[in-house]
């Protein structure tokens, strides 16, 4: 760590300190029902923070501490990875490997899902062997993407497609096949064709069922991908931590966990806001 | 407005039990004609086929035999000029009251110019307020109470201007109050299109109340029984009809004939107390 980083270091250490204080003191007045909320809903999170700033400091010996830096330290190195901007590097390798992997699965695994359910023979042929694929662990089969596709983007991409594609696929048709099938007949009494029930009836009734599906994808894509990267890349955040492992920037390598449980947060949380907005009907 | 004529119509379906399969007759040899904007509603005990006929006249199945004639024209599949009221109402529920509205009108808008996009929503708000749902349009049905809901599927039902309305059992799942209100409203809806309707009930009351003419079903193979034509003089002038000793009258032949035939079916089925669910009510 330069010394140039330690005032940013130091005050985000006496942020979190301040917080710790108001967690102590339950609110007294109306004023901090705000606070109250934030802490309801992120103090384990707030309180987990605290712990991995004091512990290293106060418990760990300091030939251990090299190994489990305090939070302050790590915050200095993300800090240090984005102003020179190679967080961004890597995070852009890995955005736009599991953008592209996802996508293919989606667009994809939904339109297949809603065919197999649209002919159940289809479905019943082809579900045991969906199943195995369902089963097998994306992970399992890195050592074959390699093989066959070498270590380059398409290797890559391939196993996040591979991780999301079953989960939509198969969510896709257990939402098609739970369409209830009066709305099917109100809606050909209503002059609907085939295509039109396929459009407006099964695909909306299907969507929240496919959006877990698509939930489930992009836990999995984000990490399958991360551990390809270890494996073998040049770029991305999987990289970045293994890299910084094994050059012994141990801060750098925590900055990149960090930045990695971030960004499958963020990701989760933007699917479930998008979720929301498409199923606002299905809220109650 | 159009006359319909069910004629010699069979319904037969396939009960696959372990080993065996049985054919059970759901409708046999039935033949019903109803007129030129006529209301008639149809009572019969529970399984007797109400529904499998009005799904043949809806054309969501097909009779084993016989035809159904709308018009004169033997009817294939479903049509817009035919449009069905089902008792869970079936409402599309991520689309709003109105857009479920115009789904039929969609349908009708293809091939025609004069149907557009506003359009289509005007004739949805107006049908929403014909059913008493001014300023309801954009709720979704699970925002909406069992009677609204069922409003809107009147409304959907009613605003492609259907000839024939086919209702089964569409108040059934309402408390008394509403079923009396949305009753009042079908009846005025209906004196003012002159849309024919053909109206499945459990409710003895109901039918009397409701239709011009009552076809009593029995069950098992299910058949026309018995029409009454309902002559109530005071319906205009009477506070409460359904209190009259004419209306009365009606309601005890129907009863009567109900008992008959679910007595005959509890006989064959070796179950005298078979469930004529409110139709005794
Ligand atoms: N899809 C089907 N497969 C097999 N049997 C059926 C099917 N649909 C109806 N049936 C049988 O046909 C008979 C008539 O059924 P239907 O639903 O028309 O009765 P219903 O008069 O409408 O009864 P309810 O008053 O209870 O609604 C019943 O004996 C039923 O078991
Ligand atoms: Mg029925």
């Amino acid at each position: 760590m330069s010394t140039i980083h330690v005032p940013a270091a130091e005050s985000s250490k006496a942020k979190i300190t301040g917080e710790a204080t108001q967690l102590a003191k339950p609110p007294r007045n109306a004023h901090s029902n705000g606070l109250r909320k934030i802490l309801d809903g992120s103090g384990a999170i707030i309180l987990f923070l605290v712990v991995w700033e004091v512990i290293p400091q106060l418990v760990l010996a300091p030939s251990a501490r090299v190994f489990l830096p305090p939070l302050h330290e790590v915050l200095g190195a993300l800090w240090q990875l984005v102003a020179s901007g190679e967080l961004w590097v890597h995070a852009q390798a890995s955005l736009g490997r599991s953008i592209a992997g996802f996508a293919l699965a989606i667009l994809t695994g939904v339109p297949a899902g809603l065919v197999i359910a649209w002919y159940p023979q289809v479905k019943n042929f082809l579900n045991p062997l969906l199943e195995v694929f369902r089963n097998t662990a994306a992970l399992a089969l890195l050592p074959v993407f390699t093989l066959l596709l070498g270590i380059g983007e398409t290797s890559k991409i391939s196993i996040v497609v591979f991780a999301a594609f079953f989960p939509v696929l198969l969510n896709t048709i257990l939402g098609a096949q739970s369409v209830d099938p009066l709305l099917i007949r109100a809606a050909r009494t209503l002059g609907l064709t085939n295509v039109e029930i396929f459009a407006k009836v099964i695909l909306p009734s299907a969507l929240p069922t496919i959006f877990t599906g698509i939930r489930m994808a992009g836990t999995a894509s984000v990490l399958v991908l991360i551990a390809a990267e270890m494996i073998g890349a040049k770029a991305g955040l999987g990289y970045l931590i293994t890299n910084s492992q094994a050059s012994f920037l141990i801060p750098q390598m925590y900055a990149a966990i960090l930045t990695v449980s971030i960004l499958g947060f963020a990701v989760n949380a933007g699917l479930v806001a998008l979720e929301r907005r498409f199923s606002r009907w299905n809220q109650q | 407005m159009s006359s319909i004529e069910i004629q010699n119509v069979s319904k037969y379906f396939q009960r696959k039990a372990p080993g065996t399969t049985a054919t059970v007759t759901a409708l046999e040899e039935v033949n019903l004609s109803v007129g030129h904007g006529e209301f008639l509603t149809l009572v019969g005990p529970s399984g007797c086929g109400k529904s499998t006929l009005l799904d043949i006249l809806a054309g969501l199945s097909e009779p084993d035999a016989g035809q159904v004639l709308v018009d004169g024209e033997a009817i294939s599949g479903p049509g817009l000029e035919r449009s069905v009221v089902f008792q869970q109402y079936a409402l599309f529920p991520w689309k709003t009251a109105a857009a479920n509205v115009e789904v039929g009108l969609e349908s009708l808008a293809r091939g025609r110019r004069d149907l557009g996009r506003k359009q289509r929503r005007e004739r949805a708000v107006e049908y929403l307020r014909l059913v008493g749902l001014e300023g309801f349009e954009d709720r979704y049905p699970s925002e909406l109470s069992g009677g609204m809901r069922q409003r809107v599927a009147i409304a959907r039902a009613l605003a492609h201007e259907p000839k024939v309305l086919l209702m089964d059992e569409p108040f059934a799942a309402l408390d008394a109050q509403t079923r009396e209100q949305l009753q009042e409203l079908l009846l005025q809806i209906w004196k003012r299109t002159g849309t024919t309707i053909i109206f499945i009930t459990h409710g003895i009351e109901e039918a009397i109340y409701l239709g011009q003419r009552v076809a009593v079903m029995s069950g098992r193979p299910g058949r026309i029984q018995r029409i009454i034509s309902i002559d109530l003089e005071h319906r205009d002038t009477e506070d409460d009809v359904r209190s009259t000793t004419e209306f009365g009258r009606y309601r005890h032949e129907i009863w009567n004939l109900l008992h008959a035939s679910a007595d005959s079916i509890g006989a064959k089925a070796g179950q005298p107390e078979l469930a004529l669910a409110g139709a005794a009510a």
